[in-house]
């Protein structure tokens, strides 16, 4: 449906997307993860025909939109990053709002609106101004104001920052729903592993511009096959233990946190003996060691050294 | 679509009372405050409407007379025709119908006096800075306008005006009794194939007529004046008003939203133009209505008081775009703050929103009618002294063409699609 070849953006010097493919089939619902400022929201205002970029292309059913942005603009709904409503007025106002720049009018505007308030669950908030609302239902209306036109591509930017847990399974759940019941396609950007675990089919992962991993879950976990993810657990970090643990070539990707330390070993090499001499060589006392099945924040580390998050 | 954004436009301002206060409530306190408290400044200049005119006079109005009278002896035509212009001539003499008719007038009297004296006075006169006008006649005058009404002779015959200061109104005021004057008298000398008797009543209709149009003009209040000028004043803080929402949507994505959705940045720039249009007139007759109410004021031509506000809107919407596209590149709140701390407080000193200026220098007076807010002000004092439509239209044509401009510019300068680049 949608394809992306090797798109770049530069702003200055500074390339935020740098060469970039993706594509994605009807129907999917396609991760994009990364951390802050890998050029995920540079990407997809691209897709939106919102920034022009400085080379490649993005094409529509085999048809360049660059060209024609008019083309992609009627089939998508995008959910910004930020919550793009206006705080003071009411949700219905706000619908009614986007929906008429939508060219909805008179009863279908009022039917749709109807149905996207069902959809997002705020039919009863609907008179309550947006800034009364609480973080989870600005997320889900900001979601809702996308749906208005019935788009076919939904992009969302980000769409549960910020909220409680319980809005978030909302979110994720009407997502997922949207998907199978009406076969809506979407590409999903978070730096959330979870979120795009539990809802994607496929997944890019990207980093300072580029995609450094593509494929499905277990795809990506697979390029962790070779290597084991272990936890130390300490009554407390010494730095004589950590220096240890670095100079010994088959621990990478060291991570040290409060009361515990995070590294990478190849599968067959015995880990228990080896930790156990470095901590008696430093004298730090152990109080666990943890080898943990890898997660997509796995593949991530291993492939950058950087945790997703902060 | 554009409508859509008016509407919207409205609801947050209806939802935002602080807004409100600003556009609103201040202009209205400071009315009444500077009204009360500047009372005397500008009620004081209608005390000072008094003019003192100064005829300096070269010839001898009586010797030039019996001249004239002997050269219609000597000229070549019937009897009777001579008999009617001598007796005419006395009636037509222009300076007597200027000082007796006009000057004379008991309403007019109240507010200029005049006295006269000869040409050796002239240097002393000018030096006294006394008389708000001299009115200077140069020898002969009588004899040569009067050989120009009745024998069409083509002869220079001029009053020199001497203006004791340029832009206040007692000058003006005598400045236009004397062209209404001499309009009169060589409308006189053109018509000079019809018969003198037919002329002679034109002419007393309309100089009387002139004077009655002189007085139905009723001097500024401080009332009038501050309700014109803090509504010229406050009309301006739409502008930032307005592109500080447009800051807000930029800075949370609705502007990425709405170009989504719509393809071009036009409806969304026009309907911000629009949107500031209609806003300010809102405002506008907000305004004047509560001050109609507790101020009693009025205009009797309700359709040429729209018209100068439609065209000032016109003009404060032409900033509005401006200052929105600015401050899409500048990405800051700062334009506004700038705008309303530096631009609206020149332009509203410059356009006399604080003071008369034009009492101060007419530099600045001169400077003023090129503000939106400057240029309206003056027309709407003009109205609110009973002009009418006449007055308006040079001052509507400037403000929306600057309305017109100024958006222009503002449209090219709007960033194209990649609004983030
Ligand atoms: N308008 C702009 N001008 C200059 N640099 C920009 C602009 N927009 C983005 N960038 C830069 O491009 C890079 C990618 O930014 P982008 O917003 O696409 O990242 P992101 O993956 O969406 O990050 P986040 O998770 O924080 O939203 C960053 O280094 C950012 O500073
Ligand atoms: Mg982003």
């Amino acid at each position: 449906m949608l394809e992306v070849l090797d798109l770049t953006k530069r702003f200055k010097k500074n390339f935020a997307v740098n060469g970039v493919n993706l594509f994605l089939e009807q129907g999917e619902i396609v991760g994009l993860l990364g951390p802050n400022g890998a050029g995920k929201s540079t990407t997809i205002s691209m897709i939106a025909t919102l920034i022009e970029p400085n080379s490649g292309d993005i094409r529509l059913y085999n048809e360049s939109i660059i060209k024609h942005p008019e083309k992609i603009r009627a089939i998508l709904g995008v959910v910004p990053q930020e919550i793009a409503l206006y705080q003071d007025l009411t949700a219905e106002e706000n619908l009614e709002f986007f929906g008429r720049i939508y060219r909805l009018k008179g009863r279908d505007l009022k039917k749709r609106m109807d149905e996207v308030l069902e959809i997002i669950g705020l039919a009863d908030k609907r008179k309550e101004k947006v800034k009364k609302f609480s973080g989870g239902m600005k997320r889900r209306l900001n979601i809702g104001v996308a749906l208005l036109h019935n788009p076919q591509l939904v992009i969302m930017d980000e769409p549960t920052v910020g909220i409680d847990p319980q809005s978030r399974t909302y979110i994720l759940d009407t997502v997922k729903r949207l998907n199978q019941e009406k076969g809506i396609t979407v590409l999903y950007t978070s730096h959330y592993m979870e979120e795009v675990e539990y809802l994607c089919q496929r997944i890019y992962i990207m980093d300072k511009g580029h995609i450094i991993a593509s494929g499905t879950k277990e795809e990506l976990k697979n390029i962790l096959s070779q290597e084991n993810t272990i936890t130390i657990k300490l009554d407390q970090v010494r730095k004589q233990f950590v220096e240890l643990l670095k100079a010994d070539p088959v621990f990478r990707q060291v991570m040290v946190y409060d009361s515990s330390i995070q590294v990478m070993v190849p599968k067959e090499v015995n880990v228990f003996t080896r930790v156990l001499s470095m901590a008696e060589q430093s004298g730090v006392e152990l109080a666990a060691i943890e080898v943990k099945t890898p997660t997509l924040e796995d593949v991530f580390l291993h492939l950058t050294g950087r945790a997703l998050r902060d | 679509m554009i409508w859509t954004f008016v509407k919207k436009q409205l609801l947050l301002i209806i939802a935002k009372p602080q807004e409100l206060l600003i556009l609103l409530a201040m202009p209205l306190i400071l009315t009444t405050i500077l009204s009360f408290s500047l009372r005397s400044f500008i009620d004081g200049e209608t005390e000072a409407l008094h003019a003192k005119v100064a005829f300096v006079e070269y010839g001898d109005a009586e010797k030039e007379l019996a001249e004239f009278k002997e050269k219609v002896d000597e000229a070549n035509i019937p009897e009777q025709a001579k008999a009617i212009i001598k007796e005419q001539a006395e009636s037509v003499m222009p300076l007597k119908v200027l000082k007796e008719d006009v000057l004379g007038d008991e309403e007019l009297q109240d507010y200029i006096e005049y006295r006269e004296f000869t040409g050796e006075f002239l240097e002393e006169l000018q030096n006294s800075g006394e008389y708000t006008a001299l009115i200077v006649v140069p020898e002969n005058f009588h004899f040569d306008t009067l050989s120009r009404i009745f024998f069409q002779e083509d002869r220079d015959s001029q009053l020199t005006l001497l203006k004791n200061g340029d832009e206040n109104y007692t000058v003006k005021m005598v400045e236009e009794i004397l062209i209404t004057f001499q309009k009169h008298f060589s409308a006189l000398t053109v018509a000079g194939n019809y018969g003198v008797e037919l002329r002679l009543d034109e002419l007393e209709r309309d100089v009387v007529g002139s004077i009655e149009m002189l007085n139905a003009k009723e001097p500024v209040q401080s009332f009038q004046y501050y309700t014109a000028a803090m509504s010229v004043m406050f009309v301006l803080f739409i502008a930032p008003y307005i592109s500080n929402v447009v800051l807000d949507e930029k800075k949370n994505l609705v502007v990425d939203r709405i170009l989504i959705a719509n393809g071009t940045r036009w409806p969304y720039f026009i309907g911000t133009f629009i949107s500031a249009i209609v806003l300010a007139f809102i405002q506008q007759m907000i305004l004047y209505g509560v001050c109609a109410l507790v101020f009693q004021i009025r205009f009797d031509d309700i359709l040429a008081f729209l018209a100068i506000n439609f065209a000032l809107c016109v003009a404060v919407g032409g900033i509005a775009s401006l200052l929105t596209a600015i401050t899409f590149y500048v990405d800051s709140q700062s334009v506004a703050n700038f705008f309303i701390s530096f631009i609206v407080m020149t332009m509203s000193f410059l356009g006399g929103s604080f003071v008369p200026v034009h009492t101060l220098s007419p530099l600045i007076q001169s400077l003023g009618d090129y503000t939106p807010n400057g240029a309206a002000m003056e027309t709407i004092l003009q109205l609110m002294q009973g002009y009418g439509i006449e007055v308006v239209t040079g001052n509507a044509m400037y403000l929306i063409m600057l309305g017109l401009v100024l958006t222009m510019i503002g449209a090219i300068s709007f960033p194209k699609r990649g609004l983030k680049t």
